[in-house]
């Protein structure tokens, strides 16, 4: 009878001495989206098993008094190799800010996490469509997982909410190569997301004729099948801003029509202010290096850099919105297990690209007239 | 519309397979019931009725080789998927070879089937041990060998597992147990390298007791693994890549043959866990305490009372925290 004596402490213990209550201070982060996420515990280990393929698990995410169900599996190229994961979540029902499509992504290149709106502002003041984006903190089973940016995906859906036909779009794959030469296979560097086929019979045309195209007829016959203003535009504010991925691996090439150029839409900043950049007048690829063997075009690129340099990529534009973000972010920043819990500051980090944005700006302006031809 | 064309396409993939071989054997479970949660109200309802199932088709290809198919599906998630696929080569007696996508070897609990497990739930040690790459399922190639009576001579099973993942992980498994009897004692080891841009290599033990007469189990089991998860999150400013989690856990369950008209059969059933995510900061851990009773009312059909309490502290509930602690009621019918 003495095995008894034990029962009424482990009544004890299970009833007593406890609350409901989770202190977790992420569950009172409001100035942002908070994702209370529960996976059901075998397919979240399966969905750990998978990082590297298209994979999904159902999900279920609540958001204040929304419930969501839907599906998430591992997003990204090399980011997938990094501890951080980013995910794609697909929505059964319903939306979260606006979207019932969207990535998670964890912004592995930049611990400031201020890299992504700084160059959506500076994107969209040039006259580009961006990607809607805002953060998000993440929470898995009661596991804080982290800081995440909410990323519109550029598919259908997203020419449609803007109002813009699309009859093709080309995203490049990881440090493209815009020539044949070489013996390129650009099917190593390039894949079509519309339409959903693997023809790239039309970009396999813009690449040939940027082969090909005489200095003189440079204008004229390339702007057919690339809008060259646009790409000119693009060029200049991506050096601006140093955006180390945006030459050779983060551009998005769309048609509206069969019939009318390629435009660019801007894709993933986490590389962008980045500070190993130190390209003063051009990002390199082989698009840029043709252009501006053309006197029209290097005119134009010297127009938009410089507006850019002077009216955009300044101080009292860009500080107040990283002053924005931070007080948005700050509990979850610090909340964080790959940023604030591992030891990175966010003030350290926003000192540090203040900085930064600060000195190269300087540097470009002091070199705005040396501005030549490659 | 997507469950139903799931549900059609196992038919027709097992319909072939069931004209094909003559010898393919079904098996598997149904089961409904209703989870009572203990959660604040802002991260779901306190109570969710549901029902799963799974179907296993087990195909003797011939006197050496056997292959297996294993669907699951349940309401929450709405789709029915393919949980295993394995192949088995039983050339020799004490060496069977096993192909597939397969439960590995780590602990007591995926030693068994899910649907015959004392509790509904796993235990929440093997969860964070899975949570960390460890209980879980992997496509591998597995040795072992389990033991009957009559191996008296050689009262040994083992497993040892070779495996790859799609997360850039591979490793091996091994588990051995001695059979005394109605005793059993196992150790269990795992080594996992995990690569490419931050490398990491993990090891992870455990050891049970088991006493295991008939209709009586009695299991001490104990853990002591790296805590990849944690790992993970400080190797990128490298920071601190020893860190072990902990944990032990007790179960106690007897079958009393009642043999009622209706009921035959009771099994209360208890279990008690610890477990510390770093076992350096040992103050911040979870203990869970499951009280259960299984109502027999045939060897296969079964209702489940099961309160699985869960009392956490960790830095923020520096009082212990009863969230995610739940009760279940459950019907269950193997075949």
């Amino acid at each position: 009878m003495n095995h008894f004596k034990i029962l009424p402490f482990i009544v004890l213990c299970i009833f007593s001495g406890c609350d409901v209550t989770d202190n977790n201070p992420a569950n009172d982060i409001s100035s942002i989206y908070l994702f209370d996420s529960y996976i059901r515990p075998e397919n979240l280990s399966n969905l750990l098993a998978n990082k590297m393929i298209k994979y999904s698990v159902p999900i279920q995410i609540f958001i204040g008094d929304d419930d969501y169900k839907g599906t998430i599996e591992a997003q990204g190229s090399a980011s997938r190799y990094l501890p951080k994961w980013s995910f794609e979540i697909k929505l059964d029902d319903g939306k979260i800010m606006h979207l019932d499509n969207f990535n998670l992504s964890a912004q592995v290149g930049d611990p400031s996490m201020m890299r992504t709106i700084l160059a959506s502002y500076v994107y969209r003041e040039m006259g580009f469509q961006v990607f809607d984006s805002d953060f998000a903190f993440i929470k898995i089973n009661n596991k804080n997982k982290g800081l995440y940016y909410i990323i519109e995906r550029v598919e259908k859906d997203f020419f449609e909410r803007r109002g813009v036909p699309v009859y093709e779009v080309i995203k490049t794959i990881f440090d493209a190569k815009f020539t044949f030469k070489n013996g390129t296979n650009i099917y190593e560097f390039f894949e079509k997301e519309i339409n959903d086929n693997e023809n790239l019979y039309n970009f396999e045309n813009f690449i040939h004729t940027l082969d090909t195209v005489k200095q003189e007829n440079i204008f004229n016959e390339l702007r057919k099948l690339l809008d060259i203003n646009t790409y000119l535009k693009y060029h200049a504010a991506s050096t601006i801003i140093a955006a180390n991925d945006g030459f050779r691996n983060n551009i998005i090439f769309y048609k509206r029509t069969p019939e009318t150029p390629y435009e660019i839409l801007p894709w993933d900043f986490d590389g962008s202010f980045n500070a190993t950049f130190t390209e003063i007048f051009y990002g390199d690829n082989e698009i840029i290096d043709k252009l501006l063997l053309n006197d029209s075009c290097l005119t134009l690129y010297r127009q938009y850099y410089t507006y850019c340099l002077e009216n955009i990529f300044i101080e009292s534009n860009l500080f107040p919105v990283i002053d924005e973000a931070v007080k948005k972010i700050r509990i979850g920043y610090e909340l964080d297990p790959y940023l604030g819990e591992a030891g990175y500051s966010l003030d350290d980090e926003v000192n540090k690209l203040k900085i930064f944005i600060s000195e190269r700006r300087q540097t470009l302006i002091n070199s705005l007239d040396n501005l030549r031809k490659p | 519309m997507k469950k139903s064309i799931q549900f059609l396409l196992i038919i027709f993939i097992l319909m072939p397979v069931y004209e094909l071989f003559s010898q393919v054997k079904f098996t598997g479970f149904g089961a409904t019931g209703i989870q009572l949660f203990e959660r604040p109200i802002s991260i779901g309802v306190s109570q969710e009725v549901y029902f799963k199932g799974k179907l296993q088709a087990e195909i003797k290809v011939n006197k050496d080789i056997e292959a297996q198919l294993d669907f699951r599906g349940n309401s929450v998630d709405e789709r029915v998927t393919l949980r295993e696929f394995s192949a088995k080569f039983e050339y020799w007696e004490r060496m069977k070879i096993e192909i597939g996508n397969l439960k590995q070897p780590f602990g007591t609990e995926q030693m068994v089937s899910d649907e015959d497990l004392e509790f509904i739930e796993e235990s929440f040690i093997n969860q964070q041990v899975s949570d960390f790459g460890y209980a879980v399922r992997s496509v591998s190639v597995m040795l072992y060998s389990k033991y009957k009576d009559e191996y008296g001579y050689f009262p040994f099973s083992y497993y040892f597992s070779l495996f790859k993942n799609n997360s850039l992980t591979s490793g091996l498994y091994a588990r051995l147990s001695y059979h005394n009897d109605d005793f059993i004692y196992s150790v269990n080891y795992s080594f996992q390298s995990i690569g490419r841009d931050y490398p990491i290599k993990a090891n992870a033990f455990c050891g049970d007791i088991t006493f295991n007469p008939k209709n009586t189990k009695l299991s001490l089991e104990a853990f002591y693994v790296k805590n990849i998860e944690a790992v993970l999150e400080n190797v990128v400013l490298n920071g601190d890549e020893n860190i072990f989690a902990a944990g032990v856990k007790l179960l106690a369950a007897k079958i009393f043959d009642i043999d009622g008209r209706i009921i035959k059969g009771l099994e209360p059933v208890f279990l008690f866990g610890f477990f510390s995510p770093d076992i350096n900061e040992s103050e911040f851990h979870t203990l869970q305490f499951m009280p259960g009773l299984n109502i027999y009312f045939h060897d296969d059909v079964r209702l489940r009372l099961n309160y699985n309490k869960l009392l956490t502290k960790n830095r923020f509930n520096k009082k212990y925290s009863s969230i995610n602690s739940l009760g279940i009621v459950e019907l269950q019918v193997r075949f």
